[in-house]
């Protein structure tokens, strides 16, 4: 699958790769390689990079690539479209690992994705902070509005009704330790829930552990329904 | 291999019954209830298994090696600095959570043993372990148990010499598993459990960095932080929650080969769970419970047992018994005052008396004498309330009852940056102040601590108060009980509100396992009472003999009547009460109840009228409860923060008294 997704790597996807690449090296202050440029030729990818360069997208300093401005806003978006896509295609779907990499590196080029379907994603996923792999989620105007028009297929649990079962899609709560000490409850992402109550306070029973927590918990607590077994 | 001094270290996830495996092995007793968090310090004792001595440890609940609160520090900080054999205690319905603290165990390369106890639960929810595949898959043994009925424990004392590492293969992803890699090569050889470390390490435990921090030269402290924030910096979320992560994701598949799982219906135990914790008809369960609690303490306890114990016995025979002994041995010309047809301790002198044999004979058995006043006081009073209180609470916790009002109070204690978590310290607060002082250490943040711990000194009566309060209510007028109880609640949640907004600190949000509901044992609610009696008679009786001794002495000297003056300004004009009341005062900076005894003798005597009695009692319950509150203050919070909250107490104590009295005036 990913053979397929490099072979008909357009110029403009390439250069949206190069751009995704020299965003992740700022990212992790390193080199990491990008998997959709792997199998490119590297003529291509130098002609790509100068023309970034004319753009004024990136700069090229000692051999690295840095980018400008303009260059960084347009990876933020390509990033943003990257890692909601993996979280869509591993939540929804329950794709393996590689299957979301590479459809995920299919969808982030905005010929594909437009902006308005990008916001509807995010909102239909309950605006997620990272990826499934725990990276970050660079944030759009949606997330900063929390329009919430598209019902979203991921909700807080604190929408949800009593007497369910929910799958846990991530957690994002107030402050980190509290991560920390929901996962030493087992309330992790993946797990199961059944919601015993929700006043005076939330009563959650995973596998056979009944844990007792307050609405804001709840409220960062993304689910999506259970039925029976792996999906929706 | 094992050889003749070995530690064995009882480890596990809370509410699993370490508890109850420790009392087996060792024979002796720790305190065993259906709450999580019940051990909060350590217990050590002796076992001999198979002709060797072991030195066992009952070590606080952890749900991970990365310690959230103070008791899973405790437990952690033990492990890395001992040698020694892990037995982990798993609840067989949760082998979700025990297995990942299994992987930790295995990092620090300790040898184990694993029990997978309440075997009978597990299956009555329909889960069946194959402890043979999963001892094969570990490669450590593995026992069943169902511990409160022994089954299985001597199997596992047995094992105990089988004890090894756990040598299951698995292991990080490749980010995680290469930064491993460069600090545990970078730590020097002498820490043990050094992949352990480096995990604790990577995880961004704080605890852990500063301990090694001297072991650790300039150069492998900064590969450590060069890793941590590299591998920090690559994820949106904390690297120790994606280690739990990845820990419970393999758990999960683990899982998979050796359990299975069959979907019951709904027990009648989870109708019962349900309906303590609804909003309305959770209330009215916390209402019945009050109400059986209040007939169970307050009538039987306060009432029929004190006046049995106090009427019945000490008056009719202990004192007088005392009193005719010492008269005989020290003889002088007085005649002892009778009341109700018994020779009580104070007494018409005639004539000259030798002063060493009128001391000694005062010592003993006069109006403040050690017998006729403290051992009456300590045992005939307060004793039976701490009795009866006690069975109760220990009902209360091993039904699982108590984490289910947490669930219902948790909102209004949020106001006073509490959680519900908190009501376990405030209602063993109504049996002993300075027990429940220590037990804040179940609280996660600092501030809670803090709290909470102010709060029970100011707020909070003990069963001895109660004991003496209810007593006195029982002559007062009803609307006295509920002007004190107002002002009480009123009192705990201003003070606490404000102490929420004074005290700096974040975070009272509220996790908390729920255990299942169980029927408590009749045998550890007894023995657990039993030890309860057994620490009061040790610490509180010896300081109600120190009260009265102190009296005795200040009434010997005359200086009673001088303080009496002194403090003229403040209890007669500011709290409108007599001058003696300053006696009850001064004794009740010892020991608050004991002030309020004092009140008891006043207002039975006529000397103080109801609205004087009320102002009384408002400002001794305020008191700090006693000697021994303020040295757990001290151990628990040190020195400064504990004079900071005595010198708060006492002036605010009057304060709320003077104004209201006040107001009673005005009305």
């Amino acid at each position: 699958m990913l053979q397929e997704t490099t072979e008909d790597l357009g110029f403009d996807e390439i250069k949206d790769h190069i751009l995704v690449r020299a965003w992740l090296n700022q990212e992790v202050g390193k080199e990491e390689p990008d998997h959709c440029l792997s199998q490119v030729d590297p003529l291509e990818v130098e002609r790509a990079t100068s023309e970034l360069v004319k753009e004024g997208l990136v700069q090229q300093k000692n051999g690295c690539l840095k980018l400008a401005t303009k260059g960084e806003n347009q990876a933020r978006s390509l990033i943003r479209r990257n890692r909601l896509a993996e979280r869509l295609f591993a939540v929804v779907f329950n794709l393996s690992e590689e299957a979301v990499r590479a459809q995920a590196c299919r969808l982030e080029h905005e010929k594909v994705l437009t902006p308005e379907a990008v916001e509807g994603i995010c909102s239909f996923l309950g605006h997620p902070p990272s990826c499934p792999h725990g990276r970050p989620i660079p944030p759009g105007d949606c997330c900063r509005l929390f329009v919430n028009e598209v019902r979203p297929l991921v909700t807080p649990l604190s929408l949800e009704e009593v007497g369910e079962n929910y799958r846990i899609i991530f957690i994002a709560p107030k402050y980190h330790s509290l991560l920390e000490r929901l996962s030493g409850l087992g309330v992790i992402p993946g797990a199961t829930l059944h919601l015993l109550q929700k006043r005076p306070s939330y009563v959650l029973k995973i596998e056979e552990t009944e844990i007792a927590l307050d609405k804001e918990i709840a409220e960062g607590i993304y689910v999506v329904r259970h039925t029976n077994g792996h999906g929706i | 291999m094992v050889n003749s001094s070995t530690k064995i270290f009882l480890v596990g996830n809370p509410n699993v019954g370490k508890s109850v495996i420790f009392g087996y092995l060792t024979g002796t007793y720790a305190t065993v209830s259906n709450y999580p968090g019940t051990t909060v310090a350590l217990s050590q004792g002796e076992a001999l298994i198979d002709d060797k001595k072991y030195q066992v440890v009952d070590t606080p609940g952890i749900n991970s090696l990365i310690p959230m609160s103070e008791d899973e520090c405790v437990t952690r900080d033990l492990l890395i600095q001992n040698e020694g054999l892990v037995i982990q205690i798993a609840d067989a319905k949760n082998l979700m959570r025990a297995l990942p603290l299994t992987l930790q165990l295995q990092e620090m390369g300790v040898p184990m043993v694993l029990v997978i106890n309440m075997c009978d639960e597990a299956a009555r929810a329909g889960i069946k372990i194959d402890a043979k595949k999963l001892e094969s898959v570990l490669g450590i043994p593995v026992v069943t148990t169902v511990a409160i009925r022994k089954i299985g424990l001597p199997l596992l004392k047995e094992r105990i010499k089988d004890a090894r590492p756990c040598t299951f293969k698995w292991g990080y992803s490749t980010i995680f598993a290469k930064a491993l890699k460069t600090i545990t090569g970078a730590l020097p050889g002498e820490i043990h459990g050094r992949l352990s470390v480096a995990s604790m390490l990577l995880a961004g435990d704080r605890h852990i960095s500063t301990r090694f921090k001297s072991q650790l030269s300039n150069n492998v402290q900064n590969i450590i932080e060069e890793q941590c924030r590299q591998v920090a910096a690559y994820f949106a979320e904390p690297v120790s929650f994606l280690m739990n992560r990845e820990r419970s994701t393999l758990t999960q598949s683990l899982l998979e080969k050796v359990m299975t799982t069959q979907k019951r219906g709904r027990a009648v135990g989870a109708w019962l769970s349900a309906w303590t914790m609804h909003p309305i008809a959770g209330m009215i369960v916390l209402a019945g419970i009050l109400e059986l609690v209040y007939l169970f303490v307050g009538k039987f306890g306060a009432g029929t047992a004190v006046d049995f114990i106090e009427n019945g016995i000490f008056a009719k025979y202990i004192s007088p018994a005392f009193i005719w002994f010492f008269d005989k041995l020290l003889p002088f010309s007085h005649a002892h005052n009778v009341e109700e047809g018994f020779l009580v301790g104070s007494y018409v002198l005639s004539g000259e008396a030798n002063p060493i044999f009128k001391i000694l004979h005062d010592c003993f058995v006069g109006p403040y004498g050690l017998v006729v006043m403290g051992l009456s006081y300590g045992f005939a009073i307060v004793l039976p309330i701490v009795t009866t209180f006690f069975i109760a609470f220990s009902l209360m916790e091993d039904s699982g009852y108590l984490p289910r009002l947490a669930v219902m109070v948790n909102r209004l204690f949020k106001g006073m940056g509490l959680n519900g978590k908190a009501v376990l310290p405030m209602v063993l607060g109504l049996g002993c102040d300075t027990m429940a002082t220590l037990t804040t250490r179940i609280l996660e943040t600092k501030k809670q601590r803090l709290i909470v711990t102010l709060l029970l000194a100011l707020a909070v009566p003990c069963s001895a108060q109660l004991g003496v309060l209810l007593g006195m209510f029982g002559t007062m007028p009803m609307w006295a009980f509920w002007v004190w109880l107002f002002v009480m609640l009123g009192v705990m949640f201003f003070v606490g509100f404000a102490s929420n907004k004074i005290i700096a600190g974040e975070g009272n949000a509220f996790v908390m396992e729920i255990p299942p509901l169980r029927v408590p044992k009749f045998s550890n609610v007894a023995k657990k009472t039993l030890s309860h009696l057994e620490w009061y008679v040790k610490e509180a009786i010896p300081l109600f003999l120190l009260g009265t001794f102190i009296l005795f002495l200040l009434d010997a000297v005359h200086l009673l009547t001088r303080i009496q003056k002194l403090a003229a300004p403040l209890v007669v004009s500011i709290l409108g009460l007599p001058a003696q009341a300053a006696n009850a005062f001064l004794i009740g900076f010892l020991r608050r109840d004991y002030g309020a005894t004092g009140f008891f003798d006043m207002y039975s005597h006529g000397q103080l009228s109801v609205v004087q009695a009320l102002v009384a009692l408002v400002v001794i319950t305020l008191f700090v409860p006693c000697v021994a509150n303020v040295f757990m203050m001290v151990k628990e919070h040190g020195g400064k923060v504990a004079a900071r909250m005595v010198f708060f107490v006492f002036p605010f104590a009057f304060l709320v008294g003077g104004v209201l009295n006040w107001v009673l005036k005005g009305l």
